[in-house]
């Protein structure tokens, strides 16, 4: 049903002696929302950095749209379509919701070394960065200093910041982490409208979100791949069910 | 984030520049030299301001671009005539503006503290340079005999050596050095420079090139740098390795901490703090026996200002603004 637009074939990092991301290979679909799951340290954070760019895999291959893109630097894997959220809010304290929100929006131009014309004159960017804002529900927040806003808040910029950079993919680390139940009910909502024809890659720890919005999912555990499935098959793995959702409370997931 | 000048600022910077224009009107020959070098070492200053305050790249040698931009006006002015005004300064301007690409492709990969570093091994580099070249005058330094001057036949339309050309010159040079500024902040670019102050990291992850964003602003303030150097060269005709070393690189960067780093006037604040309070501090009239020791005054007077003053001297005139207007 779905094509693929990202893929890994057998990406490791290593640092040191220590495997933190082992072998690991996954093909990421438009229109799904493909969520990786695991205890902390398992290397899931570790695994999204090699895919946007921001540390280089010691071996292995990362494919998006046919492109080798194992070792490009970040920004050129961001202007390629492959957009983050970071698990530690990741934003510019001192500048307004709205100039995060735009820096992000004018990241698309096709390049900012325009030196005269005033950047709030492009009215492209204002468009899409109002588009963005609206989508992430901080409308009503655009000139408050990202540093005032509430943590939940922050964590909505993010993923406005992300909306603004149009990408084809989405990584998301931990989206609803810190969030109260009615910012996260708007940023779920949000990834399963955006997942009809985005590519999501999704950390998530809240297993009542996960399997919410997941179309698939992969369980890691020291930087290997414990299992990948539908959601139901993955509920009724014994492995999986011993290595991580057991110490969670089987409670939310066989309710 | 202040980049257009408020309605405070604006006022205030008129008044200021104002008072600058009636100078030579009134004062006598040694205090127009000190305005005129109060002027010069703030364009100098605010370029600096553009690296540390907006980019947030600190530079310790940025003196580097002043002195090479005198040393240039030496060594391209023949000893018998004088260079054609348009000539001299695009060659200033240009060759800066190389030598900066080179040094800071260099420096502008380092962060922080090596960054800070980096930029002061650059700017020694030259000084040793020039001290020990002996067609440049070597330690003793060397004169500009005849100042650039822009001349159609027997008219001259303007001549450096002249004291109240270089003065009023100089007035211009530091308005449309401001206003160049205010534009490339406003810009896409001043957009994405300032981004990279506040999270480097971030700017990346959007999508931005960050080394070559760094790298233009780290040219365009070499440039002004060497701008300033070239009108500082036609003020006494003389230039010596002094003016690229690291005593230089400092007290630009004084002056922009004086007047509030980010803020591009607090440049002129900041320099003329510094010039008024040394002839101040230096006057055995006002300041008895310690005259002579003037600079631990004037390290007293910073650093009650860094203390005191949340953003340096600019605070003075920004602290009266209404909030809304600050962020553009």
């Amino acid at each position: 049903m779905c094509n693929t637009v990202l893929s890994t074939e057998l990406v490791s990092k290593s640092f040191g002696g220590l495997a933190a991301v082992d072998n690991i290979t996954l093909q990421f679909q438009k229109g799904c929302v493909h969520a990786i799951i695991g205890p902390n340290g398992a290397g899931k954070t570790t695994f999204i950095n090699l895919l946007s760019g921001e540390q280089a895999a010691t071996s292995g291959k990362i494919i998006f749209q046919g492109q080798d893109i194992t070792y490009l630097p970040a920004h050129k894997v961001s202007q390629l379509g492959i957009g983050r959220s970071y698990q530690q809010t990741n934003i510019f304290p001192n500048f307004s919701c709205w100039k995060n929100i735009w820096l992000a929006a004018q990241s698309r131009q096709k390049s900012s070394m325009r030196f005269f014309k005033p950047a709030s004159n492009y009215i492209e960017v204002s468009r899409s960065a109002k588009r963005a804002l609206d989508l992430s529900g901080l409308a009503k927040f655009s000139e408050i200093p990202a540093s005032e806003m509430s943590y939940g808040q922050q964590r909505q910029l993010e993923i406005a910041m992300l909306l603004a950079m149009q990408p084809r993919v989405l990584l998301l680390d931990e989206p609803i982490a810190g969030m109260s139940s009615s910012e996260s009910i708007i940023v779920i909502e949000l990834i399963k409208r955006l997942a009809r024809d985005h590519c999501i890659v999704l950390i998530e720890h809240d297993m009542d979100a996960v399997f919410a919005v997941a179309d698939i999912l992969t369980v890691m555990n020291n930087g290997r791949i414990l299992a990948t499935g539908l959601p139901h098959e993955i509920k009724n793995n014994s492995e999986v069910v011993n290595a991580y959702l057991g110490e969670e409370g089987m409670e939310p997931i066989s309710g | 984030m202040v980049t257009v000048p408020s309605r405070n600022v604006a006022i205030c910077l008129f008044v200021i520049l104002l008072c600058f224009a009636s100078v030579p009107l009134f004062g006598d020959k040694y205090f127009v030299k000190l305005a005129l070098r109060a002027i010069i070492f703030s364009i100098f200053a605010m370029s600096l301001d553009l690296l540390i305050g907006y980019t947030g790249l600190v530079s310790f040698g940025h003196a580097a671009f002043f002195g090479l931009g005198a040393y240039i006006v030496h060594l391209v002015s023949p000893v018998d005539e004088s260079l054609n005004l348009f000539i001299c300064l695009s060659l200033t301007l240009g060759l800066t503006a190389v030598a900066a690409s080179i040094i800071g492709a260099f420096s502008v990969r380092t962060k922080g503290v090596y960054f800070i570093m980096v930029t002061l091994a650059f700017a020694q580099m030259m000084f040793y340079f020039f001290f020990n070249w002996p067609g440049a005058g070597g330690s003793d330094g060397a004169f500009i005999f005849f100042k650039p001057a822009l001349k159609f036949g027997d008219l001259t339309v303007i001549d450096l050596d002249d004291g109240h050309t270089l003065y009023f010159f100089s007035l211009f040079a530091w308005v449309a050095c401001y206003i160049l500024l205010i534009f490339v902040l406003r810009s896409p670019f001043g957009q994405v420079i300032q981004g990279i102050k506040i999270n480097e990291h971030r700017m990346q992850g959007l999508g931005y090139d960050t080394y070559l964003y760094k790298l233009v602003s780290f040219v365009i303030a070499g440039t002004i740098a060497g701008f300033a150097g070239f009108l500082f060269a036609c003020i006494d005709g003389f230039v010596s390795p002094g003016l690229l070393g690291w005593r230089e690189s400092g007290i630009a960067m004084v002056m922009v901490i004086l007047g509030g780093q980010g803020t591009l006037f607090g440049a002129l604040l900041g320099s003329v703090g510094f010039h008024g309070m040394e002839e101040i501090f230096r006057e055995p009239a006002i300041t008895g026996v310690i005259a002579e020791h003037w600079q631990i005054l004037m390290g007293i007077f910073v650093i009650c200002v860094v203390l005191f003053l949340k953003n340096g001297l600019s605070a003075l005139i920004t602290r009266f603004d209404s909030k809304a207007g600050e962020d553009v």
